[in-house]
């Protein structure tokens, strides 16, 4: 019998997706890595690259081992490579760079299935602003919050006034959300005025709900707001156009209906109760064993939403 | 209106301003060595698209007003950011203030040289490889290891003309290989590292303006002309054409890419073959412009003053050889 391929789960220490897949894949009989950083000791990858992909050599494992056929790879946490104690500051950071830059194209030159294969915009900027994603989501056809940027409290005053004085503060570069109601946080916004560009958003709605979308699938809780599926055919497309097979989305819904409120490219599990995240763990899984099992080249080509294989390759 | 995001300390910033004013088009300079405390932005999202306008300190400008931006992003001045928190917190202010700016420019319909999102393929020189071979364009044989026997194993194969440089975009000079490195490839087992066959012949910058092609070529001893100074070589930049088909392939990466300007480095072998190395989305066009006399920046200006109604450029240039050494 051929020895069956491996899968490698790339995530960070602790990270709940990656260690529920690992483990299912495991209780599976099947042969698991499960690392931040696959591509350092005890690991060791060559990859040659010639004039076109069957020149390309790729070879992968560890020194103790001969190098083993990846049969999937699932991608969690693009910033969670391993940070080398010892070094200065100046030289880890520059020995990051050297190894984000080497597993975002070794893992685009993988011909397996790789869920959520990374691309550099989404691989070396994974936080982008919400202004940004509301570009995308407008264009996939999912409703989105208006949203407010100024450096001026005046205007940050006025926009507001259309939910009668109250909106949130998000800031740009981080997911955290900071209500406006109370004459207090609104000069604590005037400090922040001052000095920089600030994002508004609606008032936060009375709840949130998120959606994952797992290449075709989009899972929910059992209390979701009713209404909420419409929104799936939008959301596939979404994940169609960023080329996720993995994705999470928070919606609100107010008496104006549904607002996309964030879209995570790295979904975190906790966001949803525990029927909903076993639901989760059993597509992803299913995913890698579908690509182990050799469907993956012939399911991306009869399914729209699939994107097992990396653009670039032909 | 062409807005201009830059410092005006930065040499290709300030080359851009003065064919503005040259080509007498009108445009607003947003001073990032200022910004945002010289300056008052008033936007809002109803849709896909910011509307609002842009305060400087003797102007205003609609964003629906705007026909082309030109960024590249820079550090604050030394005086500037006075009410900015210190350390820490000062840097995570300015990656908030250039993150809202790329935001907006993200978002703008007109043409923007460049978008941040068309840039990061660069942060992967193996991931850029991949792309260009895509074209008709070779890429050189290329390793990427952690493995010290491969990488040497690698050096002896092609027989010992091998050259190494950083993987992602941090600027490094590209060496061959010596013994003194053969020494050190141990520090592989804690970082990767891509090694390339060297490739002889010339080498040529092409610009990429829109559809626009501008090449360089860079006769020099130096394996990275660049830095020809420290190897004790000349690099002598002359204005030169390119193969149609290879004009096409530079604006076919440049456009898979969405950069509206892109700097390919290519080499033309003295049998003729034409590989390319990388795709550089922040070019340092002054440079090759203030050598060469070519109108990298005049292209790069109209192509912005233009924005959404220009038209389709040719693409071609005329279909001379280059010479080869």
């Amino acid at each position: 019998m051929e020895p069956r391929g491996l899968f490698v789960i790339i995530g960070a220490a602790g990270d709940e997706c990656a260690e529920r897949v690992a483990g299912s894949l495991r209780d599976a009989g099947l042969e698991v890595v499960l690392s931040a950083d696959p591509l350092v000791d005890p690991y060791d990858l060559t990859w040659r690259l010639g004039s076109s992909p069957p020149e390309d050599e790729i070879s992968w494992g560890t020194r103790a081992a001969s190098p083993r056929e990846i049969a999937g790879v699932l991608v969690r946490g693009a910033r969670a490579l391993v940070e080398p104690d010892e070094w200065t500051e100046k030289d880890s950071a520059y020995v990051q760079s050297e190894r984000h830059a080497a597993l975002i194209a070794w893992l685009s030159a993988l011909p397996c299935t790789v869920i959520n294969r990374p691309s550099p915009e989404y691989w070396f900027r994974p936080a982008r602003s919400f202004p940004e994603w509301s570009a995308i989501l407008t264009g996939c056809g999912l409703p989105t919050a208006a949203i407010c940027v100024t450096n001026q409290i005046e205007a940050a005053h006025d926009w507001a006034g259309r939910w009668a004085g109250c909106a949130t503060y998000a800031p740009i570069t981080s997911s955290s959300r900071y209500p406006l109601v109370e004459p207090a946080h609104w000069n604590e916004l005037a400090k922040l005025t001052a000095v920089l560009p600030v994002c508004l958003l609606p008032p936060c709605a009375a709840s949130a709900s998120y959606g994952t979308v797992i290449r075709d699938q989009v899972v929910w809780d059992d209390d979701r707001p009713r209404g909420v599926a419409g929104l799936e055919p939008a959301l596939l497309r979404l994940g169609s156009q960023l080329k996720l097979d993995f994705l999470q989305i928070e919606v609100a819904c107010d008496e104006d209906g549904f607002h996309c409120l964030s879209v995570d490219p790295d979904p975190k599990l906790e966001r949803h109760d525990e029927e909903a995240q076993g639901r989760i763990i059993a597509n992803l899984v299913e995913l890698l064993l579908a690509s182990e099992h050799g469907v993956p080249d012939e399911s991306a080509k009869a399914r729209p939403t699939a994107h097992s294989l990396p653009e670039i390759w032909p | 209106m062409i807005l201009v995001c830059g410092s005006i300390r930065d040499a290709v910033t300030e080359l851009v301003c003065a064919r503005l004013e040259a080509m007498r088009c009108p445009y607003r300079l947003l001073e990032l060595g200022w910004f945002p405390e010289r300056y008052v932005i008033r936007c809002t999202w109803d849709g896909s698209h910011p509307n609002g306008e842009i305060e400087g300190p003797d102007w205003r400008l609609a964003l629906s007003e705007i026909s082309g931006v030109f960024v590249r992003f820079s550090p604050p001045e030394p005086d500037a950011g006075a009410a900015l928190p210190t350390g820490r917190l000062r840097e995570a202010a300015l990656i908030e203030h250039h993150a809202g700016l790329m935001a907006l420019w993200e978002n703008l319909s007109c043409p923007v040289a460049n978008r941040v999102g068309g840039s990061l393929s660069n942060h992967s020189k193996p991931y850029q490889l991949l792309v260009i071979r895509r074209t008709r364009l070779r890429i050189p044989r290329t390793l990427v290891t952690s493995s010290p026997a491969d990488a040497r194993a690698f050096h002896d194969e092609c027989g010992g003309r091998v050259i190494f440089k950083s993987l992602s975009g941090v600027r490094s000079v590209v060496r061959l290989m010596g013994t003194g490195d053969l020494d050190r490839l141990d520090v592989l087992r804690d970082c990767p590292a891509q090694f390339q066959e060297f490739v002889p012949g010339t080498n040529v910058r092409v610009h990429t303006v829109d559809g626009e092609v501008f090449a360089t070529r860079i006769v020099s001893a130096a394996v990275d002309y660049r830095f020809a100074e420290r190897e004790g070589a000349a690099a002598i930049l002359e204005p030169t054409t390119v193969p149609a088909w290879v004009a096409d392939a530079c604006l076919d990466l440049a456009r898979g890419m969405g950069l509206v300007i892109a700097g390919i480095d290519l080499k033309v072998t003295p049998e003729g073959e034409w590989y390319c190395f990388e795709v550089n989305p922040c070019p340092a066009f002054a440079y090759y412009e203030r050598r060469t006399g070519q109108p990298i920046s005049a292209g790069l200006v109209a192509a912005l003053r233009d924005g959404d109604n220009r038209t389709e450029k040719s693409a071609r240039e005329a279909p001379q050889e280059i010479a080869t050494e």
